[in-house]
């Protein structure tokens, strides 16, 4: 039990911060290229569809090379994937640098506890 | 199960499919064309050995057609005191008519884009911001410079360089991408359209202009950008752009609107460029037009046609594709797809084309330009041909194009371009061994289509004398 909820907050972890690496690198801003993008509905309006990796190169011409539902498949996981992120951690959107604190504290929390418990020679759980 | 039932089995499967694959119906070939052709600066370039060079490259690919650009505000930097004659000092032809030149010597037809107008052309006031040429130009002056063009490209102009008279250009194009910010301006009076109606314009007066001089001259329109934004954004939607400019209202039913200065032309141009996906993937917007989506634009044609929106009246336009691309990585990391996949999606991008009605498909380049990582959007690498003049598959997929569509769960349609005319052969693969399933003779360059009986997944290819498609994997 102490093993699974340790690996369950660490899987946690990692898997928030892994999209983040991949989106550091925004693709640059070149005007006369940005008008052959699509621009894809959101809640907020218009968003340029370009960098957005909603399914990986490999998926998408899987989904392509099965006709037009395979397209359009691709077409509903590319308009409901989250966004990409355009720019640094400066543009990020939502709780900014309170969501790594808030994360960083449970972790270190679940760690403390675990600890605590292992030297007081009882079973957690 | 064992081995040789496995085996057995497999044996009678594929003996069951190569002869059903081998009864097969339907038309010998297609009976509508498709004319090929390739957009590139190296076309211009002021050498003649790499000029020459790469139009014979063109040839060699099957292209029948280059798109040259006559850039207005390069050729006429001052405004001409004649503007109808190209004879004028004002005018600078010079780069131009040794492309035009050279491109017939390699029996290449020209489409003559003109864009770009020069300061003294543009409408007074232009925003900061706005690119140079694009702002409100003349029509009465664009209408002169495409008088002054045809003129001198009208076969018996005599050519400064003492070659004799400039050879003939038939194919004109009034503008470029007018339905972007990056080509004409404004696109919209705050939520109101209003490119469409600058750029009808600039086309009647090109179109007054070429036939003025050359009344057998065909006008295509300028090709519209595939994607576009919401009023007021900085792009217009090419169906809406298209719509407003042919006079029709609605989008399913498609009604007449009073139009007092109908658009002239000869044949509509669009560039189905896909930037989101592969060539099945159609735009998210309904007046978005990317690759599979170009029959919306036929549809619109058709229906400017029927309710007589547009000059000249009768018969029926060609759609022409003055513009697709698909980049490759290598080298480009930032949008490229695999060089596979590349020639993949051109050969489907033809067949889609076709299919939709057009007579005409534009690759932009022969060769990739060289890729800038500091600005890896900035130049693209959509070429048959590497930078370092190695051929890419998309040379056979676009010299050869081969694809398959399923029709149902026992007949495929199978359609390609044959380079050379002959015997031609629809090969499937069979345990590593090319079988043919079909046997055609198409003409050179004309386009074949044959429909098959087969179930599941094939590997199929056409050949014809030496040469082959690259095979097609029907899943």
């Amino acid at each position: 039990m102490r093993k699974t909820v340790l690996l369950t907050v660490f899987l946690a972890f990692l898997a928030l911060v892994a999209p983040s690496a991949s989106q550091a690198k925004p693709l640059p801003n070149h005007a006369a290229i940005d008008q052959y993008t699509e621009g894809v509905p959101t809640a907020k309006g218009q968003k340029s569809e370009q960098g957005a990796g909603a399914l990986p190169p490999g998926t998408a011409q899987s989904l392509d090379s099965l006709g037009k539902d395979g397209a359009a498949a691709a077409a509903v996981a590319k308009v409901t994937a989250p966004s990409p992120g355009g720019g640094g951690g400066s543009q990020t959107s939502g709780m900014g640098i309170w969501l790594w604190l808030i994360l960083a504290a449970c972790l270190l929390a679940a760690l403390t506890r675990y600890f605590a418990r292992w030297r007081a020679g009882r079973p957690a759980g | 199960m064992s081995p040789p039932a496995q085996a057995s089995r497999a044996a009678l499967a594929g003996a069951a499919c190569l002869a059903l694959s081998l009864a097969f119906c339907g038309p010998a070939s297609g009976s509508r064309g498709l004319t090929t052709g390739i957009a590139d600066g190296l076309y211009g370039s002021p050498d003649a050995a790499t000029r020459n060079l790469w139009l014979g490259k063109t040839v060699e690919a099957g292209a029948r057609v280059v798109r040259l650009g006559a850039t207005w505000s390069d050729i006429a930097a001052a405004r001409p005191g004649q503007p109808t004659n190209p004879a004028d000092p004002a005018y600078h032809f010079g780069e131009l008519d040794t492309a035009i030149r050279s491109a017939s010597q390699h029996g290449l037809t020209v489409l003559l884009t003109a864009t770009g107008a020069p300061a003294w052309a543009e409408g007074p006031g232009r925003p900061v911001g706005v690119p140079a040429g694009t702002w409100q130009p003349s029509a009465a002056d664009y209408g002169a410079f495409g008088q002054a063009l045809a003129r001198r490209y009208s076969g018996s102009f005599p050519g400064p360089d003492g070659l004799g008279p400039l050879p003939a250009v038939r194919n004109f194009q009034a503008w470029n991408e007018p339905n972007l910010s990056t080509y004409l301006n404004p696109q919209w009076n705050g939520r109101a359209q209003a490119s469409a109606g600058i750029y009808r314009g600039l086309l009647n007066a090109f179109y007054d202009g070429v036939h003025a001089v050359q009344p057998g001259a065909f006008v295509v329109t300028a090709g519209t950008a595939p994607y576009g934004d919401n009023p007021g954004g900085a792009r217009t939607r090419p169906l809406a752009f298209i719509r407003q400019l042919l006079c029709l209202k609605g989008r399913k039913q498609l009604k007449p609107m009073r139009c007092p200065n109908p658009a002239k032309l000869n044949a509509l141009a669009h560039h189905p460029i896909s930037t989101s996906g592969g060539p099945l993937r159609s735009a998210i917007n309904p007046d978005d037009v990317s690759t599979p989506d170009l029959g919306a634009v036929t549809r619109v044609l058709r229906a400017a046609e029927r309710k007589r929106t547009i000059r000249p009246l009768g018969g029926h336009r060609p759609i022409w594709v003055t513009e697709f691309w698909w980049n490759t990585n290598p080298p480009n990391t930032a949008r490229g797809m695999s060089p596979s996949r590349q020639a993949r999606a051109v050969e489907q991008s033809l067949y889609l084309f076709w299919k939709a009605g057009a007579a005409v498909a534009i690759n932009l380049e022969i060769r990739d330009a060289p890729f800038l990582p500091s600005d890896p959007l900035g130049t693209n690498q959509s070429g048959l041909y590497y930078v370092d003049d190695t051929p890419k598959p998309s040379l056979t997929a676009f010299s050869f194009p081969f694809v398959t569509q399923r029709l149902s769960k026992t007949r495929v349609l199978a359609w390609g371009k044959a380079p050379i005319g002959g015997a031609l052969s629809i090969e499937r693969r069979t345990r590593g061994t090319w079988r043919s399933v079909a046997r055609l003779a198409p003409g050179a360059g004309a386009v074949f289509s044959r429909k098959l009986r087969f179930r599941g997944k094939a590997v199929l290819r056409a050949t014809v004398g030496a040469q082959s498609s690259l095979p097609w994997a029907q899943r």
